[in-house]
């Protein structure tokens, strides 16, 4: 056992000079059929690595490279560079979307799309396979004794009864350079009437961006900030498990659901195992390897173990909408439409 | 019917195709409309927030993907898809209402490997110091388009192959009921024996009656015939008996007979009696003939005068022989009638020889011919010995002949003659001439 488990070795090496890493997962099987599976994502490696270590185990002759890339530097590399890899995965849905609507993916038609959630599929081509609530991740200090916020308006009443306090001490994902930044943002634009007096209040109290939902919650955890608003609901419970002074809230109103979602380019070289590759990610074994050994939760509910984010999507009251996977989202890849959220943005937080 | 039937599918494809893209093009045109609301000059500036609820319009096909591009007047591009193709003739722009039907127009064109319906709008763009438009593009797959009018095809194809197979199943068993009762009678005709000439007695409905009816007023036709050939036949070997008896006697008497005179004067009465033997059998040939000619032939129109001079000029000659006057005497103008030309011309010559036959030398036989509007009248005398007023009574018996007959024939040709006029519906009156003969008058109605 420990004999193969040892086997799966993991090379990590820079890949180019940006922010791009490689990493390997070997399969135990050696032979002449052996097959590397080039992945793109953006999902953090010690997030997925449980899921391609699964794979190769139960795949015979398959080993994973994966490379890892922020969402907004993938979608460029994608689209601009033309380089096109076996699987594509990625949190930033809009850009999923775009790339199938502009016709780079391949349909599927051996995933049975009846059983999963409308929102969480487009055209047999692109398949949501995480079920990722947005949250908002507070330092419990702050608070002190008083209830804790559970909605957007609870925040922002906190931040103006003590505006000194929270001067610079609100995190955001940089909208401008990071993919879920800006979805997550744009879809709040969309979706809120609280949306003007969020920009106000955050921009009022200087802000902080930061490029992705880990160091936000880093600082978060080391106190630079005291709200961390935005970030992905799986890593701020992982943070929350190791420091107790974290509270995290899905807000009542509503909370915004995203899905990472994964499709194989038309492109690719190895189309039919890119494929494979996505079937396991859907089925049961995959789910439950997201549900079990990944901080990552998966889309299907009927292998999640009874967290709180599970018992949350089950409650009749569940304040979770998610973002649906479909024709619309391409609204968020459109130039004038960030042109005029990044002028909002700029006025706000950058006088 | 498979043709109509090829009609009926092929329009209702065309309607289905129709209907799909009036759908399409309603669904792309109020995309369209709700883009160019988020089209707007502020502070000089072109302003674009292209509305989430245009997109949602272009998603509600499930399958379906949309491209868009929105281009300044100088052709530059504003925002969307840097690729898009234009239409051939790009829109007028009339004034500065958001959009009108005017200022728009679809195409369709092959983009990124699919065929793509496409929308272009004008927009008019007005403010203090700036006047300029911009030009808004969308497209749209047509994945669902395409699938709601297949869907209608196969619904009409479904319907049409229905009525089809409906329509055969009712022609089939249309024909076999309307075949049915024709059927039975070929059953009943075939069961009988071959005598069997009674009416058939079929329950049929209206539509066969006639043909029914047809069948046994032929079988009663047959039925008659052969009745009348039987009584031929028995009456004619009956006949036939008689002068065969006279023969053997008369030629056993001469065989017996020593003296010479007697003995010729027995052979002379074999000879005459043979003579008539012929002549009979002859009459009852050339009856049968005639019987079976008017009974078989279709009347036609026969021109009495003419019939009457051929017959005159026939027989003249022979007259003249025995030096017998022929004088015929034509009066009236219409001498059409519908009958039988064969039997008509046999009555005219029978009635006409038996006159000549029976005169005697420098007798005179008169032919009297009238024809008026109702009827034709032929009246012939003869100056001869005339009949007696028994024979009179006998005269269209059945091969009577006169006992005090000098002249060879046989009794066949007046019943014959009776028989062609009554064929025609006429009447033959017989009487006395003065002082001696015969006047024989026929008249046939028209």
């Amino acid at each position: 056992m420990y004999g193969w488990l040892l086997a799966i070795g993991c090379a990590v090496f820079t890949y180019y000079a940006e922010a791009k890493e490689t990493y390997l997962v070997e399969g135990p099987y050696e032979g002449p059929a052996h097959i590397t599976l080039r992945i793109y994502g953006a999902a953090n490696f010690d997030a997925i690595e449980p899921v391609f270590k699964r794979f190769v185990e139960t795949h015979r002759h398959r080993s994973i490279l994966y490379t890892e890339y922020g969402t907004k530097g993938l979608y460029e590399h994608l689209s601009i560079d033309q380089d096109w890899p076996d699987v594509v995965m990625s949190p930033a849905m809009n850009y999923q979307v775009k790339l199938v609507n502009d016709g780079y993916a391949s349909p599927n038609s051996n995933i049975e799309t009846s059983l999963l959630p409308d929102w969480a599929h487009w055209r047999d081509e692109v398949f949501g396979f995480t079920y990722e609530p947005i949250a908002i991740a507070i330092n419990r200090k702050i608070v002190g004794e008083g209830a804790k916020p559970s909605n957007r308006d609870e925040v922002l009443q906190l931040i103006r009864q003590a505006p000194d306090k929270f001067y610079g001490k609100v995190g955001l994902l940089d909208m401008k350079t990071v993919g879920l930044g800006y979805l997550t943002w744009a879809h709040d634009s969309e979706q809120s009437r609280l949306y003007g007096r969020l920009l106000e209040v955050y921009g009022a109290s200087s802000a902080r961006v930061y490029p992705n939902s880990s160091a936000m919650l880093k600082a978060l955890s080391e106190g630079d900030i005291y709200i961390a608003h935005n970030v992905l609901g799986s890593y701020a419970l992982a943070w929350a498990d190791q420091h107790s002074q974290l509270d995290v809230i899905f807000p009542s109103e509503y909370t915004s659901v995203i899905s990472r979602s994964a499709f194989v380019p038309k492109k690719a070289e190895r189309i039919r195992e890119g494929h494979e590759f996505v079937e396991f990610l859907l089925s049961p074994l995959g789910q439950k390897v997201l549900a079990d050994a990944s901080s990552l939760i998966p889309l299907l509910l009927s292998e999640t173990t009874g967290d709180q984010v599970s018992l949350l999507r089950l409650s009749r009251t569940s304040p979770f909408q998610p973002i649906s996977l479909n024709l619309p989202l391409i609204l968020l890849t459109d130039y004038a439409k960030q042109m005029l959220l990044f002028k909002e943005w700029n006025n706000a937080l950058e006088q | 019917m498979l043709v109509l039937c090829a009609v009926v599918y092929s329009s209702a494809s065309l309607y289905g195709d129709r209907a799909a893209r009036i759908t399409h093009d309603r669904q792309l045109l109020s995309a369209a409309l709700q883009m160019a609301e988020g089209i707007n000059l502020v502070d000089g500036q072109i302003e674009i927030d292209l509305p989430l609820a245009a997109f949602e319009i272009l998603s509600l096909s499930p399958f379906d993907r949309a491209f868009y591009s929105v281009r300044a007047a100088t052709g530059d591009l504003l925002t969307g898809y840097t690729d898009l193709p234009t239409p051939a003739n790009p829109p007028i722009l009339l004034n500065s209402a958001p959009v009108q039907s005017n200022n728009y127009v679809f195409y369709d064109e092959t983009y990124r490997q699919e065929s793509v319906r496409f929308i272009a709008v004008q927009k008019r763009l007005l403010d203090r110091d700036y006047d300029s438009f911009v030009t808004l593009i969308i497209g749209n797959t047509q994945v669902a388009s395409r699938q709601q009018a297949e869907e209608a095809k196969a619904f009409v194809a479904r319907f049409v192959f229905a009525f089809f197979v409906l329509s055969i199943f009712l022609i089939v068993m249309g024909v076999w009921l309307a075949l049915r009762p024709l059927k039975a009678i070929s059953m009943a005709l075939q069961r009988r024996s071959s005598v069997d000439l009674s009416p058939l007695t079929l329950e049929a409905p209206r539509e066969v009656a006639p043909l029914i009816l047809a069948i046994n007023e032929h079988m009663a036709q047959l039925s008659s015939t052969l009745e009348r050939l039987k009584h031929f036949s028995s009456e004619a070997a009956h006949q036939l008996r008689t002068p065969l008896a006279g023969l053997r006697s008369e030629a056993q008497s001469a065989l017996e007979e020593t003296d010479q005179t007697l003995q010729r004067e027995q052979l002379e009465n074999i000879v005459l009696c043979s003579d008539r033997l012929a002549d009979m059998l002859s009459y009852m040939l050339s009856r049968a003939e005639l019987t079976h000619r008017y009974q078989s032939e279709a009347s036609v129109m026969v021109n009495a005068e003419t019939l009457i001079s051929e017959v005159c000029r026939e027989l003249v000659p022979a007259a003249l022989d025995h030096d017998i006057e022929v004088a015929l005497e034509v009066t009236g103008e219409e001498f059409a009638l519908m009958g039988n030309h064969y039997a008509l011309r046999f009555l005219a010559s029978n009635l006409i020889e038996n006159a000549i036959k029976y005169s005697k030398p420098m007798g005179v036989v008169s032919v009297q011919l009238v024809g008026t509007v109702q009827s034709i009248t032929l009246v012939v005398k003869d100056t001869g010995i005339g009949i007696s007023d028994e024979d009179k009574e006998h005269v269209f018996d059945y091969l009577y002949r006169s006992q005090n007959a000098q002249a060879p024939g046989t009794g066949i040709g007046l019943t014959v003659c009776k028989e062609v006029v009554d064929f025609h519906n006429g009447s033959l009156v017989l009487e006395d001439n003065s002082p001696s003969g015969v006047v024989i008058t026929v008249i046939i109605p028209k």
